[in-house]
């Protein structure tokens, strides 16, 4: 699922939670990997922003991608659903959900988010912001060729970015990025960016999906049938229900890329069946893997990757409804929290702990000297008596039934809550109704979100006063006028210390209780090598190879 | 008679179906949740939300829809799908074809198996393949599709390795090779079936051994066999033919649950993702065409039944 929806809906799964030991390698050999790797992409600089991927970590400690890269093959990936969206799904910027077997593979975008979650340059070889921090100017490679065989140049840029931003389009990304003026091409190797306000994580948002470049020549109806990119696929086939191919583009800029021949995106419903094919060697491939299933595709002998992310579940507590306007409440709903607790109930020791703000550990503008909240009952009673809820208080939770791990998150947290005096009633909602007539519309209800590259986009999304998804209702100029500074700030490490006020202020005031971050878990056959498991999530198949 | 039976028929048949449009269309217009928002995802902003509705047309009253969507319908123009933005009628169309492949392959298998079956129980009556036949299939039909589905790919796919255990068929495999990949799924709607065919089979065959004409041919000197096949079995499959059709009923509901456990594109599948999100076009089509086949399943089974029992066409 792509990052700007919500949290990947993993199907209930009929399989018997296995119980699983903390010894998953959460931070262990795929964290050391990806700190190998990373050294690696930073090394290979310009014109090389994909050939460090080969070096990625496996929880079973066998380094993937050992050996030379092996030409040829095809690579059958096995996904819940298909790409959807108003215009049928294959339009880039108009896709909500299942977009990643055409995302990054079809199509190109001017920069890659690696994954550390730093810019690197892909049709953009360089950028530079003017003073001002609003106007951006971006040199683009020359040469490279869509799959149409048109020549990419500035125009393009300017026709993708004009498309994306004209509400007659309808994506729902326009709005994030409404920042942004316009585009013009002086030369049809320069885009140059003008922004109504500084933002300081352009290059990051022009590395989402939503921005990959569309060809100007390309009409909007052979754009919805037959999408035409720069990217190191070329789409073939696509079978409604069925199944999405693509095959390899031999004429790809990046010299010896991809190295599959084919890759064969197979849509499996049912995520038993996902699995059942799998191990029987149906498929190769299988992106997002329920944390249940993780010990017994171990023991099958399957690579199983599990990436720490910054997905995270939530419960919103709006503070312009009572109890939650005194901040002691809130606290004490933060407080009677035990995260290790909730992460292996609802994660089973595959996700990692969040402390109330969206920024997970690996992220790079993680406060380092933050201690993650503890459990701490007497706290949280005295804070409620102090409230004038000194025989505590009774609330509704709302939550999601077809979410697993927002049932198994509120019924741990309902039996911690209870020795502090919170008694909360669960009430659970079909999906479908949750988001329409509960979220956003109850004083305390559970939510979830996507991780996203862009620090701002994680917390302007959210907790700005005037923002759209504004769970907790939170409205406040101080923390206002904190998220625009760190946006427009372009001092590295000016912004990082912006950055670490704002985890303080949202995780003492706001109204949310962020215990958890799910990890991305993915799984293959052994003979998959050279993939790695992006935290975004995003799949991507262009350094990988078949060992045969 | 025969002319009008079949116009009273038909004309039910035609009824039938119209019911079932004006139920389909209500229950979709009161389904909770938007579907603009389902479109959209959750982080649809209201001007999306507000294009999509009115390029939808759900800005537009209710029974305007439904006479929109009947003139449609009358033309052969089922409408475009909301989640995949191509017409509903060739999607429908190409999953037909998948499902009727399977369905046609689990009652090849399944027909034969449950009358022999039952005929065996039939015969033995009161004695252990009786019992055996009896409560094997009783086991089979109350295991949901979704179990015994599972228990097959455990056994076949996990641990002896004839079968593939997801029936999505490669694109490359030639006729003979697709036919691996629907047994699975085809067993578990045999298994389903299994129960009330054998069962029905079973106790007309225990009638018919207890009439004159079977004593008749017994005491004659045929052999037994003959008499079981020939004389009993023939008469006891009349009642067998209405619980066939009857099936079919059962087979469209086994057929959401089972493609969805083997991945197998069929109408079931398309039913449930239009479910589950909100792809009223395809969701109104579907229903349709499934209450269309199985009315023409119970007409065809009237016919047959007129057509073998003379006595019912004149009533």
């Amino acid at each position: 699922m792509r990052q700007w929806e919500r949290s990947s809906s993993t199907r209930r799964s009929g399989a018997a939670r296995a119980v699983d030991r903390r010894t998953m390698v959460r931070w262990g050999v795929a964290g050391g990997a990806a700190l190998a790797a990373g050294s690696l992409a930073a090394a290979c600089g310009p014109g090389g922003g994909l050939a460090g991927q080969g070096a990625a970590g496996s929880s079973t400690g066998t380094a993937v991608g050992s050996g030379q890269p092996q030409r040829g093959g095809i690579l059958r990936a096995a996904w819940q659903g298909e790409p959807t969206g108003p215009n049928g799904g294959l339009d880039p910027q108009t896709c909500t959900s299942n977009c990643y077997p055409l995302d990054q593979h079809v199509f190109d975008t001017l920069v890659r988010v690696d994954y550390d979650l730093k810019p690197q340059p892909l049709l953009a070889q360089s950028w530079t912001a003017g003073d001002d921090g609003k106007t951006w100017t971006f040199k683009l490679r020359s040469g490279v060729k869509f799959h149409h065989g048109t020549l990419f140049s500035a125009a393009d840029v300017v026709y993708t970015f004009k498309r994306l931003l004209d509400p007659k389009t309808g994506s729902v990304v326009a709005a994030v990025l409404s920042f942004i003026d316009g585009v013009e091409a002086p030369d049809p190797e320069t885009a140059i960016f003008h922004l109504k306000s500084p933002n300081a994580d352009l290059p990051l948002l022009v590395g989402t999906p939503q921005t990959s470049i569309l060809p100007y020549d390309w009409s909007d109806e052979q754009l919805f049938t037959k999408p035409s990119g720069t990217g190191p696929f070329i789409f073939q086939e696509f079978v409604r229900g069925e199944r999405i191919i693509l095959r390899r583009n031999p004429e790809y800029w990046q010299p010896g890329l991809p190295y599959l021949d084919e890759v064969h995106h197979l849509l499996m419903p049912d995520p038993n069946a996902r699995i059942a094919a799998l191990t029987g060697g149906q498929v190769d491939f299988v992106g997002e893997v329920a944390p249940e299933m993780v010990a017994p595709l171990k023991q099958a002998g399957l690579q199983v990757q599990i990436v720490p992310s910054g997905n995270v579940n939530l419960i919103a507590m709006q503070m312009d409804k009572e109890p939650f306007t005194d901040n002691r409440v809130r606290d004490a709903f933060k407080l009677v929290a035990d995260r290790q607790a909730i992460e292996q109930a609802a994660l089973l020791g595959t996700g990692s702990l969040g402390n109330d703000h969206p920024f997970p550990k690996n992220h790079p503008f993680y406060d380092p000297s933050q201690v993650v909240k503890k459990q701490d009952i007497a706290r949280a009673r005295q804070l409620l008596a102090e409230a004038g809820y000194p025989n505590g208080l009774a609330m509704t939770l709302h939550v999601n039934a077809d979410r697993p791990e927002y049932r198994s998150f509120a019924l741990a947290y309902q039996q911690q809550a209870k020795p502090a005096g919170i008694n909360l009633d669960l009430q659970l909602h079909p999906d479908a109704q949750y988001w329409s007539d509960i979220y956003l519309k109850v004083p305390l209800f559970m939510s979830s979100w996507n991780y996203r590259p862009s620090p701002d986009e994680l917390v302007s999304i959210m907790f700005l006063s005037n923002a759209k998804w504004n769970e907790a209702n939170v409205r406040s100029p101080e923390l206002d006028a904190m998220i625009l500074q760190a946006r427009g700030e372009t001092d590295g490490e000016k912004r990082k210390q912006l950055y670490y006020g704002i985890q303080r202020w949202v995780s003492a005031n706001v109204g949310v209780v962020m215990p958890i971050f799910r990890s991305t878990i993915s799984a293959m056959r052994p003979s998959v090598q050279g993939y790695r498991v992006h935290p975004i999530p995003w799949y991507l198949f262009h350094a990988t190879w078949l060992k045969r | 008679m025969m002319v009008r039976f079949l116009i009273r028929r038909i004309g039910f048949t035609l009824l039938t179906l119209w019911l079932v449009s004006v139920a389909v269309f209500a229950v979709t217009e009161v389904l909770p949740g938007d579907v603009a928002q389902a479109v959209l995802g959750q982080q649809a902003t209201a001007e999306s939300l507000a294009a999509v509705r009115a390029k939808l047309g759900l800005d537009r009253p209710p029974v305007e829809r439904y006479v929109a969507w009947m003139g449609g319908l009358l033309h052969g123009d089922l409408g475009v799908s909301l989640r995949m933005g191509v017409p509903v009628a060739s999607i429908l169309g190409q999953r037909l074809q998948k499902s009727l492949a399977l369905a046609a392959l689990a009652f090849l298998m399944g027909i034969p198996l449950s009358i022999l079956l039952g005929t065996l129980a039939g015969v033995f009556r009161d004695r252990w393949p009786d019992t055996a036949i009896t409560v094997g299939t009783l086991v089979a039909v109350s295991l949901p599709e979704f179990v015994t589905g599972v228990l097959l790919i455990v056994v076949f796919a996990g641990w002896l390795h004839w079968l593939p255990p997801s029936s999505l068929i490669d694109a490359q495999a030639n006729p003979l090779q697709a036919l691996r990949f629907l047994i699975l799924p085809a067993l578990a709607l045999t298994l389903v079936m299994l129960a009330h065919t054998a069962r029905m089979t079973r106790a007309s065959m225990v009638d018919a051994l207890r009439t004159a004409y079977v004593r008749t041919a017994v005491l004659k000197g045929l052999p037994w066999r003959t008499v079981v096949v020939k004389h009993a079995l023939r008469n006891a499959l009349l009642p067998t033919i209405t619980v066939i059709a009857m099936n079919v009923g059962w087979l469209i509901g086994g057929l959401v649950v089972v493609e969805n456990v083997f991945s197998y594109p069929g109408v079931g599948r398309l039913l449930l993702d239009a479910v589950s999100y909100r792809d009223v076009p395809v969701l109104q089509a579907v229903t349709l065409a499934s209450a269309l086949i199985f009315s023409l399943a119970s007409l065809l089974a009237d016919l047959l039944y007129a057509q073998l029992d003379p006595r019912i066409r004149y009533r």
